[in-house]
Parts: structure tokens; sequence; C-alpha cells
């Protein structure tokens, strides 16, 4: 049997449960920091402490080697694929609809409706640019 | 995508978080490709042969193959 061994002192499965821990801990942390302090009504600390534990956990997050591996990657690559086809199934049906039915004096939509459209066209403006920067790198 | 992972890491009386350990995923990993619900990439599926030190057609192989 070839040697790919582990020793205990360097158990990559123990550092991918600390560094998952720690990881949404600090995501946790962040937005309990955000709430309570705004609740407080000290919004400018809030903020404050939610980049600080932002910010620690996307150190994590990058300095981290295990904290995901190629499983965890495949399934954010479908979950992402489904995500993207939701939206765009939803763009496609209630765009062209919203409006229609406006115009026809048969519903006028609330406006975070039109917020949340252009929210989703925004996405696949941002899709098409990660799109076409990841087809050029390939 | 078929797969003998489970039989050849019984054999080597190994635990799946061992396995999961020798070739860095999780034992999640080794249990989702142990179960068939996750084909591994050609990277993970070379060092689980390497490991178990066999051909890697004989670790994996298309369901069609094994018809």
């Amino acid at each position: 049997m070839l040697g790919l061994t582990t020793t205990v002192d360097d158990d990559p499965l123990a550092r991918r449960r600390r560094d998952r821990r720690l990881f949404g801990g600090l995501v946790a942390a962040a937005m309990l920091a955000l709430l309570t302090l705004d609740y407080l009504g000290r919004p400018i600390a809030a903020v404050l402490a939610y980049w600080t534990f932002v910010v620690g956990a996307g150190v994590v997050m990058y300095r981290s080697d295990v904290i995901m591996d190629e499983r965890d990657r495949a399934l954010e690559r479908v979950a992402s694929h489904r995500a993207v086809l939701a939206v765009g199934a939803g763009l496609v049906v209630l765009g062209p609809g919203i409006g229609a039915l406006s115009e026809a004096d048969v519903y006028d939509a609330p406006a975070l409706v039109d917020g949340v459209l252009l929210g989703w066209v925004a996405l696949f403006a941002v899709w098409g640019v990660a799109y076409g920067v990841t087809r050029l790198q390939r | 995508m078929k797969n003998h992972v489970r039989s050849y890491r019984t054999d080597a009386d190994m635990s799946q978080a061992d396995l999961a350990a020798a070739v860095d995923v999780s034992r999640q990993t080794i249990n989702s490709i142990e179960r068939e619900r996750y084909d591994p990439s050609l990277e993970l599926a070379l060092k689980l042969a390497a490991y178990f030190d066999c051909r890697v057609e004989h670790l994996f192989a298309l369901e069609s193959a094994d018809e």
C-alpha cells in the first residue's frame, strides 16, 4: 500500500472541522454583533463589528486549504447552476408578464417587484461577465 | 459510474475517516463516493487508485462497462 499517510499532529479532518467551525462562528458572530449593537442604538459600532468578523471569516476561508474539498466545490457548482436556472426562469416568466399586466390595467405590481426584477437582471449581467472571463481563461 | 471503493477500504481495514485523511478529502466525500452519489475528479480517482495500489479502472468503471 502506498504511503499517503497523515500524522495525528497534522490531521486534515481535524483541521477541516476546526476551520469550518471557526468560519461558521465568525459569520454567526458578525450577524449577532450587527443585530445586537444595532438594536442597542449603536449603528456605527454594529457595522464596524460586523466587518471585523466578516474580514476574519474571509481570512479563514482564504488561508485554509482544507475548509472545502472537491465535493463541496461540486455542490456549490450544482447549487449555483440551479439558482441561476431558477432566477432565469423567474425573469423570463415575470419580466414581460408584470409589464403587460400593468399596461393592460389588470394588475400593478408593488415597487418591490420591480426592484427584485432589476436585481435579477443585474445578477445575469454579473454572471455574463464572469462567464466571459472564465471562458477566456480556459 | 460504479466503484469498488468500499470493498477496497474494508479489505484494508480502514474507516471512511482514515481513507478521507489519506487522500485529503472529507469523510462525507468518501461516503458519497461509496454510495455512488458523487463521482470523484480524475485527480481524486488517481489518488485513491495509488493509495490502494491498483489500477484506476479496477476501482472505477462506467456502468455500461460492467453490463
